[in-house]
């Protein structure tokens, strides 16, 4: 089961992590591929102990920054760093300091899980192998069978557990859940969060699993189109966020909110604003809070009407 | 090197399949002397031969395939953020790769050459051998064989690497890619093509160094360099290693064509010695070759004017029948204006040639094009002022404009000829005067006239003079009017003057005697010198245009005389070989023919050209011209020497 991190419901991170220096930031970050603009001109930071969900629909830019953010690829513009350190220049000085599981499952197919954790405990400065063991062995994952022949929701647990082994203090997950059913994102989160709770790292998660950020992310980022829409803590966002359900007749009293959207009901008007505060809310009418998933809906228009 | 040697260890066990295949190769040169084979080759001889055979099929097919699988297949699959995403440099993971890769190739060589090696008794692998094999010269077989057989594998895999890369990536760029490779192999292969044809093989080996180093220097890195720039992004990858492979290739191209340039960039200041020279008649030319400053093997015959010091490199490669010690393989005109080089036109030492007209003026220059001649084994080639005759074994042609304008050629019969040369006749006409092997075995002395304006070939001599093998040489007059035919080995038949319109024997000029050493020429004013010798004395005798003796001169002491050319009239330059202790040395003297009078000049020097015992002389070379007065001395040097005595080097020139 998914464990919320400490400061998962709070609405903003306590005074000493906001204090603490950003585990990885980026500045004015820009990555193009010829013409077309994957992630164009992100500020973004990250504090130690915090997960940050980033939220995109595909193609919206989140594997081009998270690459591009661990020096994975070469941003076009801006800067970056990470645990104090220039990824482009510092890329394998940091990885000792960083896990990361990618969107698809790169390990080698002709390696066991053994033979992996042999490999990449041979490189990091610290490995945990026994933990590695044990973790898989708790999945039923066999370690002597080729990667290659693990089904993908196995690969993702080797990869995480090749992630963690080494406690890194930042661990970078690309929609690590990504084809995986819901039995398996499951599991996934809640070895994730299993090991969040021992550790404290901090997370950057991209995702399309709105449910399972919602235990779980401190701050949540919405990409599209390569820019960040939303960069906020999550309750902080929650909050702002209402759908308000008005009879005929009160569409004048929200007229000072900023409406995001607005739609005729058969039984009067549904508006969605984003920019709530229950202390001035207009008296009457329906206001609902939204789910994290409807606020990402709310924020792409297209998504919805579909 | 501990993330190195991880890499290249979990490379070298995702190359499992590989290794089973080597090992089963391995084996197959042991059963090859067990199929049904021509011939009775011993079984070690067949087990080698095959086992190299498979170790190089092996070794490049998985130089091959491991190349295009080093960054390429991971890049496209999109595994490459896995190395990446570990604590790995891009250079560690791309050296990791090429090192395995290597081990493999190499590995698999070796294990299947080795076995069948030891078992012929190729390889003993002794203490002795050891050291001997560690004693080895760098620049000796070692290098070379290593070379050979490390690169082709080496470069193999690098450029299936990039190719792999290239097409994986599908840029549009990939076009350009294999353009500029092209254009870059092609300007490296005609920079060192000039060498091969030069023949230059020590300055090939360096050119091709060079060349293979620098690509080496770009191709083994860009792997790293692409990853380390691109990440994981394969078109990235791509576009950095193809930039600086480019770069790369562009200054091995560059540096192949420098060096070239450079070592074919000759002239006569670079001369250390002179092993061949041929004077020019007339005028201040020489043809010269000898050992270049700083340039191990390239040699070239070079025209160099010893009056301006300009020089004019010609090819070191040597048309088929010029050979290194052969007469060199440019005809000067008599007053020295022109001369035609006989040029090889592809290979060196190869059919066909062509003779090239180099114009000698104020400002020389090698005209173009030349006339093919089918071989230039014995080519006699005559030019004058606006002509060029040309007798090749089957054929006579006599050329104008510089060789673009035919004016008359007719067939000679099919004759082994041994000694030709061609001399021109008022009027226009040519004649050609031949010593032919015959199917008998028969010397026979043949001459004919080529009337150029009819176009019409009359013999004028046929006749058997000695045997193939008797050692008989001739020279033909300036004017072709006579021809002198020294019979034997040194004269020892005889010397004798002979009619070149008729045949006719004219006089004997020295009579049959064993062990004669016969010095025969034609001196100016139409008369003959022979020297011989005689109770360790030589002695000159002077006979008239028909073979009359004029006068009779002693010469000194020595064993044999090397007669020069006349400084005028009467000065007759020879150089005597005379004992010295045991051994004998030449000494340079001058014959007043008026006087008789003998003078010693002492200097240790030969004529270029001239007669000895062995080679009659003819009378081109015009009294008191330069070429008269160059001598080759002892340390292989162009001396000049005046009537004084007074030497003036020549070349090498002093620094």
């Amino acid at each position: 089961m998914p464990t919320a991190s400490s400061n998962a419901l709070a609405a903003e991170p306590p005074p000493a992590v906001r204090a603490a220096a950003p585990v990885l930031s980026a500045r004015g970050l820009v990555v193009r591929y010829g013409r077309d603009v994957a992630v164009d001109g992100i500020d973004l930071s990250l504090r130690p102990g915090e997960v940050y969900a980033l939220l995109g629909r595909n193609g919206s830019g989140k594997s081009s920054l998270v690459r591009a953010l661990l020096g994975l690829q070469p941003p076009t513009a801006g800067e970056v760093e990470v645990l104090g350190r220039d990824p482009r220049h510092a890329r394998a000085a940091l990885m000792h300091e960083v896990g990361y599981v990618p969107e698809e499952p790169q390990a080698p197919p002709e390696m066991t899980p053994r033979q992996l954790a042999r490999f990449c405990g041979g490189l990091r400065h610290r490995w945990d192998g026994a933990a590695f063991e044990q973790r898989l062995q708790r999945l039923g994952i066999a370690l002597d069978r080729r990667f290659r022949r693990l089904s993908r929701g196995q690969k993702k647990q080797v990869e995480l557990a090749l992630a963690l082994a080494h406690r890194p203090p930042l661990v970078v997950l690309d929609d690590p859940t990504l084809g995986l059913d819901p039995l398996a994102r499951r599991g996934f989160f809640g070895e994730l969060m299993g090991e969040l709770a021992d550790g404290g790292a901090a997370v950057l998660l991209t995702t399309h699993d709105l449910d399972a950020v919602e235990g779980i992310a401190d701050r949540v980022g919405v990409l599209a189109a390569g820019r960040l829409l939303v960069d906020e803590p999550l309750e902080r966002l929650r909050g702002r966020f209402r759908r308000l359900l008005l009879p005929p007749g009160r569409e004048a009293i929200v007229s000072d909110l900023h409406r995001l959207r607005q739609q005729p009901r058969p039984w009067g008007l549904e508006v969605v604003v984003d920019d709530w505060n229950d202390e001035a809310a207009p008296a009457a009418g329906d206001a609902r809070p939204m789910s994290l998933e409807e606020i990402f809906a709310a924020l792409h228009p297209a998504v919805e009407e579909a | 090197m501990r993330a190195l040697a991880l890499v290249t260890q979990r490379e070298l066990r995702a190359y499992a399949p590989a290794w089973v295949a080597a090992l089963v190769a391995a084996v197959l040169p042991w059963l090859a002397p067990l199929l049904p084979l021509p011939g009775h080759q011993p079984a070690a001889d067949v087990r080698l031969g095959t086992a190299v055979a498979m170790a190089g099929l092996l070794g490049l097919t998985f130089a091959l395939f491991a190349g295009a699988g080093l960054l390429a297949r991971d890049l496209g699959e999109g595994r490459m953020g896995f190395f990446l995403g570990l604590p790995l440099r891009a250079g560690t993971i791309w050296a990791g790769r090429v090192l395995a890769a290597a081990l493999l190739v190499f590995g698999t060589m070796t294990a299947i050459v080795m076995p069948a090696a030891l078992a012929a008794g190729e390889l003993r692998l002794r203490r002795e051998a050891v050291s001997g094999f560690l004693s080895l010269p760098l620049g000796g077989p070692l290098f070379s064989l290593a070379a050979l057989v490390v690169l082709p594998p080496v470069f193999l895999m690098l450029i299936a690497h990039l190719m792999a890369t290239a097409l994986r990536s599908r840029s549009p760029w990939l076009l350009a890619d294999l353009g500029g490779l092209t254009v870059t192999a092609v300007l490296i292969a005609r920079a060192l093509g000039r060498l091969v044809r030069a023949c230059a093989p020590a300055e090939l080996a360096i050119g091709s160094a060079i060349a293979a180093a620098l690509a080496l220097l770009v191709l083994l890195p860009s792997g790293g360099f692409g990853l380390a720039r691109g990440g994981v992004l394969l078109a990235r990858v791509h576009r950095a290693q193809a930039g600086l492979v480019a770069a790369g290739l562009v200054a091995a191209a560059l540096a192949a064509m420098g060096f070239t340039k450079w070592a074919l960039a000759v002239e006569a200041g670079d001369l250390t010695a002179v092993e061949q020279v041929e004077a020019a008649p007339g005028g201040s030319w020489l043809a010269v070759r000898g050992p270049l400053r700083h340039r191990p093997s390239y040699a070239p015959w070079m025209l160099v004017d010893t009056a301006s010091g300009e020089s004019l490199p010609l090819s070191s490669a040597l048309p088929e029948g010029r050979g290194i010690g052969l007469p060199a393989p440019v005809v000067f005109s008599n007053d020295g204006s022109r001369a035609v080089w006989l040029r090889p036109q592809g290979a060196p030492l190869a059919s066909p040639n062509e003779a090239v007209l180099v114009d000698l003026g104020a400002r020389p220059r090698v005209g173009e094009p030349g006339v093919e001649i089918a071989t230039a084994w014995n080519t006699a080639i005559l030019a004058t002022a606006d002509r060029v005759a040309i007798a090749e074994p089957r054929r006579l042609a006599v050329w104008a404009d510089e060789g673009r304008r035919l004016l008359a050629a007719a067939e000679l019969p099919r004759t082994r000829v041994d000694w030709q040369q061609l001399r021109g006749l008022p009027g226009g006409a040519v004649r050609l005067a031949r010593l032919s092997a015959m199917a008998d075995d028969a010397l026979q002395l043949q001459v004919w006239d080529f009337d150029v304006a009819a176009r019409r070939l009359a013999a004028r001599c046929d006749r058997r003079i000695d045997s193939v093998d008797s050692g008989t040489t001739a020279a033909f007059s300036a004017d072709g009017a006579r021809v002198l035919v020294v019979h034997g080995w040194g004269g020892s038949k005889g010397v004798e003057l002979v009619d070149a319109a008729t045949g006719a024997s004219l006089a004997t000029l020295a009579p049959a005697a064993d062990k004669a050493r016969v010095s025969a020429a034609f001196l100016p004013t139409g008369r003959v010198a022979v020297a011989s010798f005689h109770d360790s004395a030589l002695t000159l005798r002077l006979f008239d245009r028909a073979g009359a003796p004029l006068r009779e001169m002693s010469l000194g002491k020595g064993r044999w005389a090397w007669l020069g050319s006349p400084w005028s009239t009467d000065l007759l330059p020879f150089t005597a070989s005379v004992r010295d202790g045991k051994d004998w040395k030449g000494e340079l003297r001058v014959v007043d023919l008026g006087s008789g009078s003998v003078r010693t000049l002492g200097a240790r020097v030969a004529p270029l050209g001239g007669a000895g015992p062995w080679w009659p002389a003819d009378d081109r070379v015009v009294p008191g011209a330069l070429a008269s007065h160059l001598f080759r001395s002892a340390d292989n040097a162009i001396v000049r020497i005046a009537e004084d005595g007074r030497q003036t080097r020549v070349l090498p020139r002093p620094r």
